[in-house]
């Protein structure tokens, strides 16, 4: 009787287990390796190879070679977006040498981390060390990959957190996907956030985010233009819309990297970005 | 048709919402209740209470997930059918293996009661099973939700069913532990 009571509480778990048990199932999952000689692949490579190498070429012989902009030593897209949002948000801390131009070359590139790492590798400057003061518009970006014990160092112990969001000392937090890792996972950020939706089940899925799962920061100053910007989204503007399918008033934002990603935002109260805003993040193209 | 338009017609009190959920899911639907009644007629009659009940669920209701949200119905509405006729045994076919390979995460004592603690425990075991890996986990849900035999999951997943068997069994008792350490006992 009591395995037939945990029979029906399994029957109650999460759709989204229900859904992706059923999903992928062209997968197997174990890999069998091809025993034919890879020649496609190989091809592959080497075109791109050569398309990078011809890339590198032109830059540097063409136009003349890789040379800095006159005031930005810090010629990332994360500084750049976020300084931006910072000045218009808050207005308390900016980074100073981030040059508009850097702005404008970088605009459509993603904001992951790795395009903060390139950049300062790139210049060979210590991007950490330009930046004056830690403020949270400033540096929203800053955590993401980075392991919990580099969060502390930079900003303190933790004060407070829950769940998946934690607070710093200096008034920072991060959103880190918690499940089995425990407390030394690397922070995510939204981009993996939503790889990790997107990749739990690969079937249609919906899933809500809360805003300040993408952003930590104060959010009653940005606006939609700035707050996407930052969470490296795109934001469309549909007008508010309400949903009778969902109930909820919404915006909507697209991902930069994944086509037919829409992000709704499902809001409180119309107009109004808040930390319980959150988003139905909807991937159609399974 | 897509499942939110579906929902749509369910909230308009229109009555092709059945008969698109049954285009749609209806034969996934009969083949969850088989698995559990083990009678093909049984398993359509009790699709069909399912479908009433769903038809009385929404609205309010609003499944983001609709197969997930129907199939739930046609779960409880097939192991009721199952109690009325079997009258206390277990029943016969994968419905008895799946119960009885359940039994691994029962203690000797405790009960469950309370719908809150029921919902506690249902988070529990989600908790639980986003903590597995992605083929324990299916391999769980295909088992235990879905009623699916070892062989078609191993079929599904291109491995043996020993491996499968494995999987399950381990899988069983890291959730009697979970569930032991997190003070529930079955």
């Amino acid at each position: 009787m009591r395995a037939e009571k945990l029979f029906l509480l399994i029957n109650e778990i999460d759709d989204r287990l229900i859904m992706e048990a059923e999903g992928n199932d062209e997968q197997p999952v174990e890999v069998v390796f091809e025993k034919r000689f890879p020649i496609k692949e190989i091809l592959a490579l080497a075109a791109c190879a050569a398309a990078l190498v011809i890339c590198v070429y032109a830059i540097i012989h063409v136009r003349g070679g890789i040379t800095p902009p006159p005031n930005s030593r810090n010629n990332s897209t994360v500084n750049s977006s976020v300084v931006s949002t910072d000045e218009n948000s808050t207005g308390s801390v900016s980074i100073s040498d981030s040059s508009s131009e850097t702005s404008d070359t970088s605009e459509t590139s993603d904001s992951s981390s790795e395009t903060s790492e390139t950049s300062e590798t790139s210049d060979g400057s210590d991007i950490e060390s330009n930046i004056p003061a830690v403020s949270i518009n400033s540096e929203v970006l800053w955590g993401m990959g980075k392991t919990f014990d580099e969060v502390t160092e930079r900003y303190g112990e933790v004060t407070s957190g829950n769940f998946n969001t934690y607070f710093f000392e200096g008034g920072y937090g991060r959103y880190v996907w918690d499940y089995g890792g425990g407390i030394d996972n690397s922070f995510a950020d939204v981009n993996e956030n939503i790889e990790y939706i997107k990749t739990r089940g690969g079937v249609v899925m919906m899933d809500n985010i809360k805003a300040n799962e993408l952003l930590i920061g104060e959010f009653t100053t940005l606006d939609y233009d700035q707050f996407a910007d930052i969470c490296g989204i795109t934001y469309t503007d549909i007008g508010e819309e309400f949903s009778g399918m969902y109930d909820v008033w919404s915006r909507s934002f697209t991902h930069p990297f994944y086509e037919n990603m829409t992000l709704y935002m499902r809001m409180e109260e119309p107009g109004v970005i808040d930390e319980t805003t959150t988003f139905m993040v909807r991937s159609d193209d399974f | 048709m897509e499942d939110n338009l579906i929902v749509q017609l369910f909230h308009e009190r229109n009555e092709t919402a059945l008969s698109e959920l049954s285009r749609k899911y209806g034969r996934h639907f009969v083949a969850i209740a088989e698995r559990i009644l083990c009678n093909h007629e049984d398993a359509k009659d009790c699709v069909n209470d399912a479908y009433l009940k769903t038809w009385n669920s929404i609205p309010p209701a609003r499944p983001n997930v609709l197969k997930a949200f129907v199939g739930k119905i046609v779960k409880c509405v097939a192991v009721s059918m199952l109690r009325m006729s079997t009258a206390g045994k277990r029943g016969s076919g994968e419905i008895a293996l799946v119960l009885d390979e359940l039994g691994d995460c029962v203690s000797d004592g405790g009960s469950v009661e309370g719908e809150f603690e029921n919902k506690q425990m249902v988070a529990e075991i989600n908790k639980f099973l986003w903590k597995c890996s992605e083929f324990s986990r299916r391999v769980f849900v295909l088992r235990y939700w879905h009623c699916e035999s070892v062989s078609e999951i191993a079929k599904r997943f291109g491995t043996t069913e020993n491996k499968i068997s494995v999987s399950l069994h381990r899988t069983r008792q890291r959730l009697k532990e979970h569930l032991a350490k997190e003070g529930y006992t079955l």
